[in-house]
């Protein structure tokens, strides 16, 4: 049997040039049903489209992103996996348990396109449960902190990096001092984190790179 | 109208084009004021002497700087909040027919808050405030005056928006400049764990507006003109227009406003109904019938629709009902924690198709009993709906 690797066409300029990207006929029909039901302003209705259209070609040229369902009739959410290391609450032997797939529920307000948003404000992982990290929280819900505050208008697409960024635990970007208190969504993680610091990065793999 | 003071015809001219009953128009405004400092609550010393209601908002406190630029504030005021002050300050004078204050930010008033006002004035240096009162008369189809100052360039100015369909709303004007200022107007804490960040911790106090008080004096002489010439159809139409009067070439400058086609605001007035009951009373079917047409989405006062909930255990459980901020709706079998909206799983403004299970129930039932609004939205319009006496219980009994 000859295995062939699938080639994705990552366009040059990379996520910059995500307008360059074809939707396969699945992310084209999501895309447009939705695009169908989009309400809103008139300028938050094209806003949500763009974003909308960024994560299906985000789909198409990341092999560790796959956007499910999108939803644009007012608050923009997208429901989408994100193939990283997600590690999650140790064991009894207090051994990290790493998990593969990542189910991530994104949402954007349209206030956040003029307003600085906190850092926990869009994303939630879904599944698995049990995330065991400094800046996502256990309760209600498993928000994501990618930060004290985001940038008026930051971009989807952003937040996708930005959260596999956060999951792979890169140092420039998880927030571990529980004491400086902006991101740290989990304290006890935090300190179980800093004690065993040897573990990270989870991944050094490129977001747009195979593998993993 | 207010028994201390002499009937308004006693000084009023006879102004040429007015109509002849001129006072009695006067007395009739209805204003609700946002920001009575410097240039607000010149404003209203002029507007309590025509005898009508006002209703005063000012999230601040009177500083002992306050006294360069306010009129009528003494030591004895310092540190009491702008708005009852002044609205203490106006009935012991005797004037006004009577007045509400609200000492908060106007965001906290509910949307329906002006819906009895004739005339919005907006004096505020808070642009968030700025594009809130704006929004909000857009909404209501009000038409809203601003008032402001420069003070190195000696320049007062003031913008007359007419509320209606497809007229400018302040932020149409912003520049790119002043989006990074509304932008930055507010430090973020993390709330889930309400810890301060070190950011909020060094952030310093925003800076004060610099001006005289004569030039806000001027701003807010140059104010009542306007309202005057708006309430008697004196001259040519104000509405949607700039005037801006330059102290170092004593240059007055007239200009309209136009609405810009990439601004922020919705720009869509929403056609109101008054409700002869409470919105807990009704349901989201009877609301949308009320409104005419399929709605596309509703919104009810300050609540979200929580489709599902959760309390951190692995599952998420159906809530299908409207929550407030963090408002546990029960209790977790399970571990015992309170289930919360889910922040996935939360809608507002909630489409239709999200709703279908509950648009039969009585709002009560559903979480928000306490609604003092609500919104039906279609494609291209909108339909605001309320019951009057709940949505003006947010101002108290007031003055007289």
């Amino acid at each position: 049997m000859r295995v062939e690797e699938v080639q994705r066409p990552v366009p040059q300029g990379g996520l910059a040039a995500l307008d360059d990207v074809v939707l396969d006929a699945r992310l084209q029909g999501l895309l447009d049903a939705r695009a169908a039901a989009c309400g809103g302003p008139r300028w938050w209705a094209s806003r949500k489209r763009a974003e909308a259209r960024d994560l299906a070609a985000m789909s198409v040229v990341a092999p560790r992103f796959k956007v499910c369902e999108l939803d644009l009739r007012e608050t923009f959410r997208a429901l989408a996996t994100l193939r990283a290391p997600v590690p999650c609450r140790p064991n009894g032997a207090g051994q990290l348990r790493v998990e593969r797939l990542a189910l991530l529920g994104i949402t954007y307000e349209p206030r956040y396109v003029f307003e600085d948003a906190p850092g926990y404000a869009f994303v939630t992982i879904l599944e698995p449960a049990g995330v065991w990290h400094p800046n996502v929280a256990t309760r209600p819900a498993q928000a994501v902190c990618l930060g004290p505050t985001l940038p008026a208008g930051i971009l989807v697409k952003d937040l996708v990096v930005l959260t596999y960024a956060a999951l792979a635990m890169d140092r420039k970007l998880v927030q571990m001092d529980e004491r400086a208190a902006a991101g740290v969504m989990n304290a006890e993680a935090a300190v179980w984190w800093q004690q065993h610091g040897g573990l990270v990065p989870l991944t050094g793999t490129p977001f747009l790179a195979p593998g993993d | 109208m207010s028994p201390f003071l002499p009937d308004l015809r006693a000084r009023l001219p006879q102004f040429i084009g007015a109509r002849p009953d001129a006072a009695d128009a006067l007395r009739a405004l209805k204003v609700a004021l946002v920001g009575v400092g410097s240039v607000g609550r010149g404003i209203a010393f002029h507007l309590a002497r025509f005898g009508g209601i006002l209703w005063l908002v000012d999230r601040g406190r009177l500083k002992p700087e306050s006294q360069l630029t306010h009129p009528g504030v003494g030591p004895a005021d310092i540190g009491e909040p702008k708005a009852s002050n002044l609205a203490r300050a106006l009935a012991a004078c005797g004037f006004c027919g009577q007045g509400f204050a609200h000492d908060g930010p106007v965001e906290e008033l509910p949307l329906v808050a002006f819906a009895d006002a004739g005339l919005v004035v907006l004096a505020s240096d808070n642009l968030r405030a700025e594009v809130e009162v704006g929004r909000r008369c857009a909404q209501l189809g009000k038409p809203l005056l601003q008032a402001s100052v420069h003070g190195d360039t000696l320049v007062a100015q003031v913008r007359f928006f007419s509320g209606k369909p497809g007229s400018p709303c302040p932020a149409c004007g912003y520049t790119k400049a002043e989006w990074q200022a509304y932008r930055e107007n507010r430090p973020f804490k993390c709330e889930p764990l309400g810890w301060v960040t070190p950011r909020q911790q060094e952030s310093p106090p925003p800076a004060p507006t610099m001006s005289t008080s004569f030039l806000c004096s001027l701003a807010a002489d140059m104010a009542m003109v306007q309202i005057t010439r708006f309430a008697l159809g004196l001259g040519a139409p104000v509405a949607d227009t700039l005037v801006e009067y330059a102290g170092y070439t004593h240059r007055t400058v007239v200009s309209p406003l136009a609405c810009k086609a990439d601004c922020p605001g919705e720009h869509l007035e929403w056609r109101q109904v008054r409700l002869g009951m409470h919105l807990g009373d009704t349901t989201l079917r009877s609301l949308a019938a009320t409104a005419g047409f399929a709605p596309r989405s509703f919104e009810v006062d300050d609540y979200t629709f929580a489709e599902r909930g959760g309390c951190g255990c692995p599952t998420t459980v159906p809530l299908g009902r409207f929550v407030t901020p963090g408002e546990g709706v029960e209790q977790c079998a399970a571990c015992g924690c309170p289930i919360v909206g889910h922040p996935f799983y939360l809608h507002r403004p909630v489409p239709a198709s999200a709703v279908e299970g509950a648009l039969d129930r009585p709002l009560s039932s559903l979480g928000a009993g306490a609604a003092r609004w609500a919104a039906v939205r279609g494609d291209d319009r909108a339909v605001l709906l309320f019951h009057g006496p709940d949505a003006m219980a947010c101002w108290g009994a007031g003055t007289s």
